[in-house]
């Protein structure tokens, strides 16, 4: 399939460095697991076994940073509800 | 729904750069170390209490886009120390990297030593006393 002297499959370690440094998540410290299981199982020979892992290296970064959006979302949610409530309570409760 | 890998290849350049972009266009207005501010907090931190290995990264690339590198490597020092690394792995995964020098790509491409740099790091900058306190932002 690639031909050139760079790996057969992408170990999408960027992609997990990424994930950990921004997401702030351990979801992707996982990522990079699996990124470290890539190029072990090429030199084995396990290509599909490689590219699995390679998946699932990308599928935690993802995971990561979609955690990440979400629980962003609710942490806004949460401080306007809260400010609203706090300033209708007269801020005195919250 | 494959994103064809010659085009995927670049994709990792391309979201550094949109990082850098959105870093420069945000926190260029907006200062994350004002109280109140609009930008998202580190939601692990929000949670925990407990300093994970991306927490100040806000802060560091405000600083990183105001020239200020001692504040943001105050901040985060390992994303600071990670721009280079990332880059290099960025460049060589889009195929735009020299072929012939290839050793800067053989020292940063190894998942294991980032493994446990960034493991280690998560556990020591929640450590109260000096030097790893230097970790931890604030």
């Amino acid at each position: 399939m690639n031909t050139s002297s760079s790996p057969a499959v992408s170990n999408n370690l960027v992609w997990a460095i990424l994930s950990t440094l921004f997401c702030c998540l351990p979801l992707g410290i996982v990522s990079i697991v699996y990124a470290a299981k890539v190029n072990g199982l090429l030199v084995a020979g396990d290509v599909a076994g490689a590219r699995d892992a390679a998946d699932k290296a990308k599928k935690w970064a993802i995971w990561s940073a979609l955690a990440w959006v979400v629980l962003v979302v609710l942490y806004v949610i949460f401080f306007v509800v809260l400010g609203i409530g706090g300033a209708m309570s007269g801020g005195s409760s919250y | 729904m494959k994103v064809p890998h010659r085009l995927f290849r670049y994709a990792p350049l391309a979201a550094i750069a949109g990082i850098g972009a959105g870093a420069v266009a945000i926190l260029g207005r907006v200062d994350p170390n004002v109280p109140g501010n609009p930008l998202p907090a580190c939601p692990f931190h929000a949670l925990t209490g407990l300093w994970c290995p991306g927490c100040g990264s806000t802060r560091c690339l405000h600083a990183l886009v105001h020239l200020d590198p001692a504040q943001a490597m105050a901040m985060n020092p390992l994303l600071v120390l990670s721009i280079v690394p990332m880059l290099v792995m960025a460049l060589h995964g889009a195929g735009l990297w020299p072929a012939r020098w290839q050793a800067p790509v053989k020292l940063f491409a190894r998942p294991i030593p980032w493994l446990v740099v960034i493991v280690a790091y998560g556990v020591l900058r929640n450590l109260p006393w000096y030097p790893f306190n230097l970790l931890a932002p604030g």
